[in-house]
């Protein structure tokens, strides 16, 4: 190998030679591409994945929508892409306290107080970038729920469903159906004259065959549904109320002002809390504040009790929980009721009290109708009515505060008491105080007034509350009756300070309703509504509608807006009584007893999903054309008639059917268990692209007005004229198609149209800024604050992009102060508006400060530019409360308060009172009561259900993990809990020989054991004997968990979504009421139509 | 547009693969480098005297890609320019890709001396000459003029103390390049304590096999034939540690890719990625099928294992087989998304930033490094010298004892032994 190089020959000179060019050659080329970077310098390159501080990252505050909650967000944007979802410092449910209205944006995204979102709430970020979110529209190409679809354009999907044809003609077996569109329904503006049905005109127009439903859509949203729903003529706009919580909703509403929901105690200063299946600090809303603010309570000293069928995170910091038997809290509350009344431990001078006026006098901020007379005679043409001052003998009611009833019925009824003293009838209204117990006390005889037998509101409460004994509560709740003793004296123990509160727990069950009035009628024995520490309604929402005088845009109202509209009975029969329906009338005039109804009536409304499905399969009252589906899911929602891919349970078979549904359309951002059965399916908004408008729970006391808007800009794709698709845009499409008012040109009353949506939500955001009922404490008093300043320029800037896609939304002086309102997300009154100033209320109020704005010492070595310190941040509150002046003396009430309106707390409300069953035709109680768990026709469910065969309880509840159908696509949440399970107490395990981790087969009595759901057990502590519960949120077969087929190209799914176990399919059908052609629905409360989640008996079985 | 809303997820803006292919190739020298010098040390260290014949080669061809590495993450790195901010700004010791370029450092010195040493016999030997050459040579021995045979015994005991030095560095080196990527919590395939010891093993593969092609195309470009002693020898080495790199791929195997046996998004990632994913075919084909499988399968064949082609056949396989391994651990273990929606998928961009061009554009300055430190080290003169002159006090005696009484014999008998014995 010896060389010599000088020695090299010339053709192993060239072969070096290009050896060497060559590689150099190569090398060149090869570095040329970053070789130049090495000397000089780009500028800044920065990393996608940036904090809020850093220069560009834009914040955009909007309210967060993973659970019914409505937290405050802080959406931090870099280039369009959203990277971090946290609590926005000024909303009073995500930060304590909650950052002072004037705060600069700049400032508040500094916030160094915590301001937090839950796990749920981070994850949002997985729902909005899901892989399989719909962005463009779809058209099925098979049999419904075939799987198979096509990409539309959104033109002809407009077209399509606006002008009907032979649609699915590609389709075997409907080739030649003609379907039905908007316009044939709508037919030039005939549609809403024509009756739908010749024979019953009283059922509405024709354009009743449109039936919208809704699921997640909250404040602003509905109210476009609804504008749309007026507009076209139909009374068919269906909320999910029924299978969400109508019980707990209506229990409230009439318990109050037939209005006022929901009430929740004042946390800051309570001393005893009752709560009745609430699953607060886990489900509960809004889970994060109650969460917050009751551990502090309890820390200072607050007591509380939880009655759960199962021990979630509430019971940690509980001093009792009470493990209840499903169905049983209204006989614990009743028991309560039995004993307060009987061991005089109620407030007889507040309940006394028969006005406004007379609880003014009494300095006390509510009053109750417990002294009114009810007419007690059967007989009588007045009936279960309270005795009204002409029936009296006293001449024409009079006006003034003494209303009581329903607050929303056209004709209040006026109230007549006993006078103490004289024992003779004074109108409610001028009297100052009537008698509880005419007859003596602890008598519940009639007395007669002007020949007339009546009982006291009061007589009728205990009354009912006798029924049972207290032996006889305790068996049914499954506890004892020393414990009903114990928590009666506990809650009557703490003057206004002490607060029973509700859930779902006591609501989803048939006896369900009369379990919230006892409830209710718990809080009302001790007087608590309106007081520091009581029971309190909070400060509402802005005018956001803008229905009060003086707001920029009334959008309830619009030019040309068809009169009447809508009229008609609903589908679902919600808002009618029976008693006025043609059916009724024809029965009577035959001559045949009216009773049952062929399917209930529900008069106190509320969204009826249930009876609507089951109306439209009946074709009753009549037969519906277009079913509409906005943001829900009630094949895997719904419980007994859905929540399995089973094509025999009731709301497949409907769905099915196109002869029952003749078109469906649905909206949705991932193709759901229900959109899969659409014809069309439009891709919607995810709750971070979409407008809103909703309000806090009163669980915050102050006026708080959210706002949601899109922090990103849509991934929906936009129509031929660009506008981003979404469920808004579809239904001003297809209005501008049809010609409807309030849609277009023209569309609103102060001018202007509406062609995006943009151009009716910055007009709400305008009312929200100019509403002028927001409040300040100023100088020891409170003083309305008019509307919000203009906004920096700073804070102009944020919405520069909306200012010049929408300039003509709203008007050049408007812009700024709607500016104002979106930098904040919203408007928030300021923490201390809570209480009217009093040296309690201040006191309180820097205690509370002082709790949640602490030093951690972190301050003094991070600080943020333009950052306040803790210290800074409590010395505002104390400036701005005048926390350092001598306290004026004010009443320890509320500045909220629901006393305010007028209307008596309802011991017994006369609009229930005198309603019927509509299957038996009996009286409903007026009162609170206790009914055994029954079905529609009243057969007591014990007697049904074999205890042998049956021997479990089937519950079901949230977990702070998943809260509904979409959180499947959140996988920094399923990673915490990638499945569910069947939940089985030690000792039922023990019993029945099951261990955690074996596969069990669950069934009941309408759900064959072949049918049987399977999943695996975990045997937990903390539950009920004889119940087994599952977690909500899985079991899901679509929503990206199966392949579908678009386009002729398969996508696959993620398995993580198809995991166990969800067991609403064996919720048990209430076979009572079955039609004719085999449709039935799951157990119904037959008071409010709400459903029964947690009254079925179910079997398991190994497998 | 797509139907689905997965272009967020697929174009890059919600999450993307930061490393890129020259990040795959970063690894891939620097085991390259471990690999060579640890081929180099063989002779050194451990007494191979058969592989006497390329150890100064192996080191040529060590240093010049160890200068090489660098330029990967450099061109990879959106600023180099920023560089120098490594020791500019108090990364050091925080970072742990920071305190790389310590290592890096030493790395460079050890070998810088270790030239030094390696050369300097052969540099005084030239240096007595006349021409450029010798003046070369008399620079490059430091002005050492000592050719006594007990100037080679020192030399030689520094090169067994600065190679075992040099083994150490290389293990960190290269093991530190595992250890980083095990240490990302955040990417649940990356994270495992195999990966350093994965590396390193892989780096020593590939650095034997990389020297038996370059030796076979050094020895084609003087025309000459490939001593089957260094070529059976290099081959045995090779697929000793190729069993261990076996053995270590299937503990990586069944510790990932059965869900039974390992964490929730490890066992999601390998199987949406590397069982059944887009990286299936370069992780069960290219790395173990080509890398490992074959290697064997080709050995175990006599006339391709004794033929210096069949042996570069299985050289090379090896080599894509390493380079498919970067490739899998690099690439694939970014494509498992953070926020685990779906896949982060990415093409390699043929030319411009981060591209295959640049990649080859390093190779390129890597083999201009080579060609510059095999015509300014006088390497053949040094392989003439320890082979010609094979006298060397203290080495001579073993190494003879090894080296002529068993020489290729016992290479034969060990590459053909127990396992292989049955199959011939």
């Amino acid at each position: 190998m010896d060389e010599n190089p000088h020695t090299l020959t010339r053709r192993a000179f060239l072969g070096r030679a290009a050896m060497v060019g060559g590689g150099a050659v190569v090398a060149g080329w090869g570095v040329s591409p970053w070789a130049g970077d090495v000397f000089h310098r780009r500028g800044i390159f920065v990393y996608p994945d940036r904090p809020a501080t850093f220069t560009r990252v834009r914040t955009t505050y909007s309210v967060c929508k993973q659970c019914g909650s409505d937290c405050g967000l802080a959406a931090d944007v870099f280039s369009g892409v959203l990277q971090k979802l946290d609590g926005n410092p000024f909303h009073p449910a995500s930060t304590e306290p909650h950052a002072r209205y004037t705060t600069p944006a700049a400032t508040a995204k500094v916030w160094s107080n915590p301001h937090s979102l839950c796990n749920r709430g981070q994850a949002g970020r997985q729902t909005l970038y899901d892989p399989y979110r719909l962005t463009l529209p779809l058209k099925r190409r098979g049999k419904r729920g075939s799987g198979s679809w096509e990409v539309i354009s959104w033109e002809q999907l407009i077209k399509e469903v606006v002008s009907g044809g032979l649609l699915f003609s590609n389709v075997s077996g409907e080739e030649t159906r003609h379907v039905e569109g908007f316009a044939d329904l709508y037919d030039g503006g005939r549609g809403q004259t024509e009756p739908i049905d010749s024979s019953d005109p009283g059922l509405g127009p024709k354009t009743n065959g449109l039936v919208m439903y809704y699921g997640m859509a909250e404040n602003g949203q509905t109210d476009f549904l609804s504008r749309f729903a007026t507009s076209f003529g139909t009374v068919n706009l269906e909320a999910a109320d029924a299978i969400c919580d109508l019980n707990r909703m209506l229990g409230t509403m009439l318990s109050l002002d037939g209005m006022t929901d929901p009430m929740k105690p004042d946390l800051a200063n309570a001393s005893y809390l009752l709560y009745f299946g609430s699953n607060v600090m886990t489900g509960g809303f809004p889970m994060q504040a109650i969460g917050r603010k009751l551990v502090a309570a309890a820390s200072r000293g607050l007591k509380y009790t939880v009655v759960e069928v199962r021990a979630g995170n509430s019971s940690m910091h509980s001093d009792r929980t009470v493990y209840v038997n499903p169905g049983g809290d209204g006989a614990i509350a009743m028991g309560m009721v039995r004993w307060i009344i009987e061991h005089n431990a109620f407030d007889s001078d507040y309940l006394s009290l028969p006005s406004l006026q007379a609880a003014g006098t009494a300095n006390v901020p509510t009053f109750t109708n417990a002294s009114w007379l009810v007419v007690s005679d059967p007989k009588h043409p007045s009936y279960g009515s309270f005795l009204d001052p002409t029936l009296a003998g006293l001449g024409s009611p009079m006006g003034g505060s003494g209303t009581g009833g329903m607050g929303n019925q056209p004709s209040a009824p006026q109230g007549v008491v006993l006078d103490p003293k004289t024992h003779m009838p004074v109108s409610a209204a001028t009297a100052s105080v009537g008698e509880l117990w005419p007859t003596g006390v602890l008598s519940t005889k009639a007395t007669k007034v002007n020949g007339i037998a009546c009982q006291t509101s009061f007589q009728l409460l205990y009354d009912a509350a006798t029924a049972y004994s207290l032996e006889e509560y305790a068996a049914e709740a499954g506890v004892s009756s020393e414990l009903i003793t114990d928590l009666a004296r506990e809650f009557t123990s703490h003057g206004h300070t002490a607060v029973a509160d509700f859930g779902r727990g006591p609501a989803m069950h048939t006896n369900g309703f009369y379990a919230c009035r006892a409830i209710m009628t718990l809080n009302f024995l001790i007087g608590n509504i309106d007081w520091m520490g009581g029971y309190v309604v909070g400060g509402g929402t802005a005018d956001y509608i803008g229905a009060n005088t003086g707001a920029p845009y009334n959008l309830g109202a619009w030019p040309k807006q068809p009169n009447n509209q809508p009229t008609g009975v609903a589908i679902s029969r919600s808002g009618s009584a029976y008693e006025s329906s043609g059916e009724y009338a024809a029965k009577q005039k035959a001559g045949k007893n009216p009773y049952p109804a062929q399917r209930p009536w529900f008069p106190f409304g509320g969204g009826q999903w249930p009876e609507m499905f089951a109306g439209i399969y009946s074709g009753y009252p009549y037969q519906a054309k277009i079913l509409f589906q906005h943001a829900a899911n009630p094949s895997w929602s719904a419980p007994a008639i859905a929540g399995a891919n089973d094509p025999s349970l009731p709301w497949q078979r409907l769905i099915s059917d196109v002869t029952k549904v003749p078109l469906f359309i649905a909206t949705d951002i991932v193709l759901s268990e229900s959109a899969s059965y659409a014809d069309y399916v439009l891709p919607d908004t995810s709750y971070l692209e979409s407008w809103e408008f909703p309000g806090v729970w009163p669980v915050v006391p102050t006026k708080a007005q959210g706002i949601r808007q899109p922090v990103v800009e849509p991934l929906t794709g936009r129509t031929a004229s660009g506008k981003q698709m979404s469920i808004e845009q579809f239904l001003i499409d297809v209005a501008k198609a049809l010609g409807l008012s309030g849609f277009g040109q023209n569309a609103f009353s102060e001018g202007g149209s509406l062609d995006t949506r943009e151009d009716y939500y910055l007009k709400m955001a305008a009312n929200v800024a100019y509403d002028s009922t927001f409040q300040a404490w100023k100088g020891g008093k409170l003083a309305t604050l008019g509307p919000v300043p203009d906004a920096s320029a700073a804070e102009l800037s944020l919405i520069s992009q909306l200012k010049k896609a929408y300039p003509q939304a709203v008007t050049a002086t408007q812009w700024p102060k709607v500016a104002y309102v979106l930098a904040r997300g919203g408007r928030f009154e300021d923490y201390e508006v809570a209480y009217l100033p009093n040296s309690a209320s201040q006191e309180r109020l820097i205690q509370i400060v002082n709790d949640f704005v602490m030093d951690t010492g972190v301050e003094r070595w991070a600080h943020v530019q333009g950052q306040l310190t803790p210290a800074d941040i409590r010395n505002s509150f104390a400036a701005a409360a005048h926390l350092q002046y001598p306290p004026p003396s004010n009443p320890q009430w509320m500045t909220y308060q629901y006393g305010q309106g007028g209307v008596a707390c309802q011991i017994y409300n006369q609009a229930v009172g005198t309603a019927r069953n509509p299957v038996s035709g009996a009286m409903f109680s007026g009162t609170a009561r206790y009914e055994k768990l029954h079905d529609l026709a009243g057969n007591l469910l014990d007697d049904l259900d074999s205890k042998t065969k049956f021997p479990l309880l089937l519950s079901t509840h949230k977990t702070t993990v998943l809260s509904h159908s979409q959180s499947i696509a959140d996988p920094w949440l399923t990673e915490l809990m990638p499945e569910s399970f069947i939940e089985v107490c030690a000792i039922d395990a023990a019993r029945f020989g099951l261990h955690s981790g074996d596969q069990v087969r669950v069934w009941s009595p309408t759900l064959s054991r072949e049918k049987g759901i399977i999943g695996r057990v975990r045997v937990v502590n903390g539950q009920r004997v004889g119940v087994i519960g599952f977690p909500h949120g899985y079991g899901h077969w679509q929503a990206g968990a199966s392949v579908v087929t678009i386009d002729g190209r398969s996508q696959p799914g993620d398995p993580a979504r198809l995991v166990p176990v969800r067991l609403n399919a064996a919720m048990r059908l209430d076979d009572s009421l079955v039609g004719s052609e085999g449709y039935a629905v799951g157990l119904l409360d037959v008071v409010t139509g709400c459903q029964a989640y947690f009254d079925t008996r179910v079997r398991v079985e190994k497998v | 547009m797509h139907l689905f809303a997965d272009m967020g997820l697929q174009g890059g803006s919600l999450e993307s693969v930061y490393w890129g292919i020259l990040i795959v190739t970063y690894p891939f020298i620097s085991g390259l480098v471990a690999g060579s010098f640890v081929v180099s040390s063989l002779s050194h260290v451990f007494h191979q005297h058969h592989l006497d014949e390329i150890a100064p080669l192996a080191l040529i061809v060590s240093f010049a890609l160890l200068l090489a590495a660098p330029l990967t993450v450099l061109a990879d790195s959106r600023q180099p320019v920023n560089a120098f901010e490594l020791f500019t700004r108090p990364h050091i010791p925080w970072s742990p890709l920071a305190d790389f370029t310590v290592i890096w450092l030493s790395y460079v010195i050890l070998m810088l001396i270790e030239t030094y040493f390696a050369f300097r016999y052969v540099n005084v030997d030239m240096a007595g000459g006349v021409g450029w050459r010798a003046k070369l040579a008399r620079v490059m021995s430091l002005g050492s003029r000592d050719a006594s045979e007990e100037s080679r015994r020192r030399d030689a005991k520094v090169l067994v103390f600065l190679s075992a030095i040099g083994i150490l560095l290389a293990f960190l080196f290269h093991g530190y390049i595992g250890f980083v990527f095990g240490a990302v919590k955040a990417r649940a395939i990356w994270s495992t304590a195999l990966m350093p010891v994965l590396f390193i093993v892989s780096a020593i593969v590939s650095g034997i096999a990389f020297m038996y092609l370059v030796y076979l195309a050094v020895v084609r470009f003087y025309r000459e034939k490939p001593d089957s002693n260094v070529t059976c020898t290099l081959l045995t080495w090779l697929m000793g540690f190729l069993l261990l790199d076996a053995y270590l791929d299937a503990v990586d195997l069944v510790t990932s890719g059965v869900s039974a046996y390992t964490q929730g998004p490890v066992d999601k990632g390998v199987s949406a990625i590397f069982l059944h994913g887009p990286h299936a075919f370069k992780y069960l084909v290219i790395q173990l099928g080509v890398g490992i499988v074959v290697p064997f399968l080709l050995f175990l064949v006599p006339r391709i294992r004794h033929t210096p082609f069949g042996g570069g056949v299985v050289a090379l396989c090896v080599v894509v087989g390493v380079y498919a391994m970067r490739y899998n651990v690099v690439l694939g273990g970014q494509m498992e998304s953070k926020i685990s929606q779906g896949l982060v998928n990415m093409t390699v961009p043929l030319t411009g930033f981060d591209s295959v061009q640049t990649v080859i554009g390093v190779f390129g300055v890597a083999f201009l490094l080579f060609l510059f430190f095999s015509w300014l080290l006088p390497w053949r003169q040094a392989v003439s010298i320890a082979i010609g002159t094979s006298d060397i006090p203290g080495q001579h005696d073993h190494s003879d004892a090894e080296d002529s009484t068993n020489s290729k014999p016992v290479d034969e008998e060990a590459l053909t032994a127990s396992t292989f014995e049955g199959k011939e």
